[in-house]
């Protein structure tokens, strides 16, 4: 201060700048605690609620740095790598619950902690949808003397729908029933019927799959359409603490946890991954790790061949998404060998395989199955 | 670099803070110089070029204007000054509006010259603007050439307010370039106002922002769904724009610069004229003082100041975006300013405070809209859907309830209320229980507002080999 001033007021005047040191320090306080913070603790490689590798330190060069490589990584590394992500990721959770919000990043919050994800009809894409069938349509009439059978799964927000937020704008799951029997007629097996009776046991509160009673629902169902005897089994209990897609993309801390259940008895010759061959349809491991739907079968590949050793001399091929996985173990009595195709990563011709089946199932869940650009490859020679 | 981004929270600002209150008061310049140099290169370093040249040529053709002026050379001070509206016009012309008149050039003689495709230099519609303030000024002689080529890059290169204002004319800084101050007192209230600004931008338009692109992705709003969106765009752009220069004017206050005010809390306006007073000030400041007034203003009858009047609104508009809807909403603006010069003004003011409210609510909404909406046959059907579309559906309601909350405080969140509130406690509160609360509240905001920004950057991939 350049001008001369009275004690008294200087010292008023000391005490104010004393005490509005407390903001600015308590500001860079926060931030400069959170630099550092984020600096000094260990890098993360991967994100398992994410399920995506992390940001790690970037490499510096006069290159990545003047085509702007180097300053995207940098900053994709602070966000990934800053102390307590996933709790700053709770928060904001809570803080927009508390707003009253009805959906958190693309995922609606249902009754009794129940999640599901957010397909409305501006994101739902009919074409596709439409051209899929037609895929189908045109793969079954490619073998007309084949028993060929596809189930859409519905979608858990159509079959709680009074479970959603009131007035969600979902997508017209009805309608796309109603297009799927007119392009299939017959060959399209309606789970709905047998999974409304108990539908809240039939799908996952925490991940968007079905569970396993839903898949051996389904089972019945399938059973009745394609004249099989229906085989007798029991689910036991392999995890009572899963939690899964829907609530990593929510984190609330107080979400419920999951049952897993298993068809433990459902024995096999030998199932082969992509070369991976192993004795079991069930993945155990999947247990120590944070998505325990892997259990089934150990996730996706592009091609599995299922041994059986059941002696019917018959066998089936399945083009699927990941709702099969947990529904193919209780067809393990019905079929010798099962071949099933995940078209995402499958990339050759699938009529040869076609022509060595008896049967052909097709098992997708309904907006995936809308969702998937890879159908064509059903009728690529 | 943007301000809303962990990059420059945990790491940019304290860096620039420490080093720049480390070093001594000449060489503060220098800090903030290289500071907005990488802050601006951050993204595009090619583009630190076009700041170091606006420097040196900015920089250069003010002295000579000033030298010019000394040496009694009047026309050629007045050919340095056209050179260097020229240069700086030339320049943001290029990258912002070439290919929209390659694009105009083709619709109308079916051309075929391809687009150039050019990045927009971050903040150059901002930055031209305010160096040009430099020179013209020198040439009015209101303010004289800068000495140091140091101080005249820090004040292009400031940045603070470089990439989104507010535009700060060279004269109301030109004191504290050389001579400021910067105290506890300052730094603290600037950064307090910053972290405030942060939270409209991060809690508040980011948030609104998510919800408009909802709607305005919507192949069928209802009429109410679509007039939600309107009014989440409204808030958008109010929160994030006055945001913006929160964080501009308190980090301005850390290094000791006083810039003046952007928004007054335009949206409790009662007329439009008072809107654009309260709105984007330092704009209509620029236009006015650079444009409108070297027109002629006001002083040669009605007829030469309406003409005015459409000139001004017509490039505001264009400065805004290379792109039809803005001139379009310019010369909204213009006709609404003229209508209201003409007879609705004196109409307003015998008529009750609400219908004046009520009547600028709806202009500066249905405004928002043609300004959001670059495609004229998307701004067609979202107008239709607003005033002839059926009343309401399950999506309103479920938007409503879903967003209330937050609407709300938005709605609160642009009077002068909280403002009010705050200055009615702190009133009846002790100074250090004023600045306890203070402290609490805003480590709070900034807490959240860092919860939130991380939450952005979370995106689960999920669909990975499901």
């Amino acid at each position: 201060m350049s001008n001369p001033e009275k004690g008294g007021a200087r010292l008023m005047k000391n005490q104010h700048k004393c005490r509005e040191l407390a903001p600015l320090l308590a500001i860079f306080g926060v931030l400069t605690a959170l630099a550092l913070g984020s600096l000094l603790t260990p890098e993360r490689e991967f994100s398992p609620n994410e399920n995506r590798y992390l940001q790690l330190k970037p490499e510096l060069s006069w290159s990545t740095l003047m085509d702007g490589t180097f300053t995207k990584k940098a900053e994709d590394y602070i966000s990934d790598q800053i102390a307590l992500r996933d709790i700053w990721m709770e928060t904001s959770s809570l803080v927009q619950r508390s707003a009253l919000r009805l959906e958190i990043n693309d995922t609606w919050l249902g009754r009794d902690g129940r999640y599901f994800a957010k397909v409305t009809p501006d994101t739902f894409d009919t074409a596709q949808y439409e051209k899929n069938l037609a895929q189908v349509r045109a793969f079954f009439d490619a073998n007309p003397d084949k028993d060929c059978h596809i189930m859409m799964v519905p979608t858990p927000a159509y079959m709680l729908y009074d479970d959603l937020p009131a007035n969600a704008p979902l997508f017209d799951a009805a309608t796309c029933f109603d297009t799927l029997s007119d392009t299939l007629g017959s060959s399209a097996i309606d789970l709905r019927p047998a999974l409304t009776a108990d539908a809240p046991n039939m799908y996952y509160r925490t991940d968007h799959h079905w569970t396993s009673e839903g898949a051996l629902t389904a089972y019945g169902a399938w059973c009745a359409a394609t004249g099989h005897e229906r085989q007798d089994w029991q689910l036991e209990t392999a995890s009572t603490c899963f939690r899964g897609t829907l609530y990593s993309k929510v984190l609330l801390p107080d979400s419920p946890y999951d049952r897993v259940t298993i068809a433990s008895d459902a024995a096999i010759r030998s199932m082969d991954c992509d070369g991976e061959v192993s004795d079991s349809l069930y993945s155990m491991a999947a247990l120590e790790e944070k998505d325990h739907y892997k259990i089934f079968m150990g996730g996706n590949y592009a091609k599995v061949v299922i041994d059986t050793g059941a002696g019917t001399g018959k066998s089936l091929l399945v083009v699927k998404d990941s709702f099969a996985n947990s529904f193919l173990p209780f067809l393990v009595k019905d079929y010798d060998t099962i071949t099933v195709l995940d078209l995402r990563y499958f990339r050759e011709g699938v009529e040869p395989l076609a022509e060595q089946a008896d049967d052909v199932l097709v098992l997708y869940e309904l907006t995936t199955f809308a969702a998937d650009k890879n159908l064509y490859k059903l009728n690529k020679s | 670099m943007v301000f809303s981004s962990t990059v420059f929270l945990l790491i940019f600002l304290p860096v620039v803070a420490a080093v720049y209150f480390l070093c001594p008061r000449r060489a503060r310049n220098t800090v903030l110089l290289l500071a907005s140099l990488i802050f601006y290169g951050w993204g595009e370093p090619k583009y630190i070029l076009i700041m170091l040249f606006s420097t040196v040529f900015d920089y250069t053709n003010a002295r000579l204007i000033g030298h010019f002026q000394d040496t009694g050379k009047h026309k050629a001070a007045k050919a340095v000054l056209i050179v260097d509206i020229v240069g700086n016009l030339g320049i943001l012309g290029f990258f912002k509006y070439t290919d929209f008149a390659i694009d105009n050039i083709n619709s109308l003689l079916h051309a075929g010259i391809p687009a150039l495709g050019l990045s927009l230099p971050i903040g150059i519609s901002f930055y031209t603007f305010q160096t040009m303030s430099y020179t013209i000024d020198v040439y009015r002689g209101i303010v004289k050439p800068q000495r140091s080529i140091l101080n005249v890059g820090a004040y292009v290169t400031l940045f603070p307010q470089l990439i989104a204002g507010p535009i700060v004319q060279y004269k109301t800084v030109e004191h504290e370039l050389m001579y400021r101050r910067e105290s506890v007192f300052e730094a603290s209230r600037g950064m307090q106002r910053f972290v405030v600004g942060l939270a409209k931008k991060v809690l508040i338009a980011n948030q609104v922002g998510a919800l408009w692109e909802q709607i305005s992705a919507m192949s069928a709003p209802s009429a109410v769904t679509a007039w939600l969106g309107a009014i989440a765009f409204t808030f958008q752009i109010y929160f994030d724009f006055s945001g913006y220069s929160d964080m501009a004017i308190g980090l301005g206050h850390l290094f000791g610069f006083h810039f003046l005010e952007n928004f007054e809390h335009p949206y409790e306006s009662r007329t439009v004229t008072e809107f654009w007073r309260r709105w984007h000030i330092s704009l209509s400041t620029w236009f006015r003082e650079y444009v409108y007034i070297p027109l002629g203003g006001n002083r040669h009858g009605k007829a030469r100041q309406l003409l005015n009047l459409l000139i001004v609104w017509f490039l505001t508009g264009l400065w805004h975006g290379a792109s039809w809807n803005f001139v379009l909403w310019g010369l909204y603006y213009a006709a609404l300013l003229i209508l209201e010069k003409l007879f609705l003004l004196r109409w307003l003011d015998k008529a009750p405070k609400w219908v004046g409210h009520v009547y600028t609510i709806l202009a500066f909404i249905l405004g928002w809209v043609l300004f959001a909406i670059t495609d004229f046959g998307r701004l067609g059907q979202y107008f239709s859907a607003m005033f002839t579309a059926p009343f309401a559906d399950g999506t309103a309601l479920y938007l409503l309830r879903s967003n209330a909350v937050l609407l709300l405080a938005a709605a609160i969140g642009c009077t002068t209320g909280p403002l009010r509130l705050w200055n009615r406690t702190a009133d009846r509160l002790s100074d250090t229980a004023a600045v306890t609360l203070r402290t609490v509240g805003v480590t709070v905001l900034l807490l959240l507002s860092v919860a939130f920004l991380v939450g952005d950057s979370y995106n689960p991939f999920l669909y990975f080999r499901f």
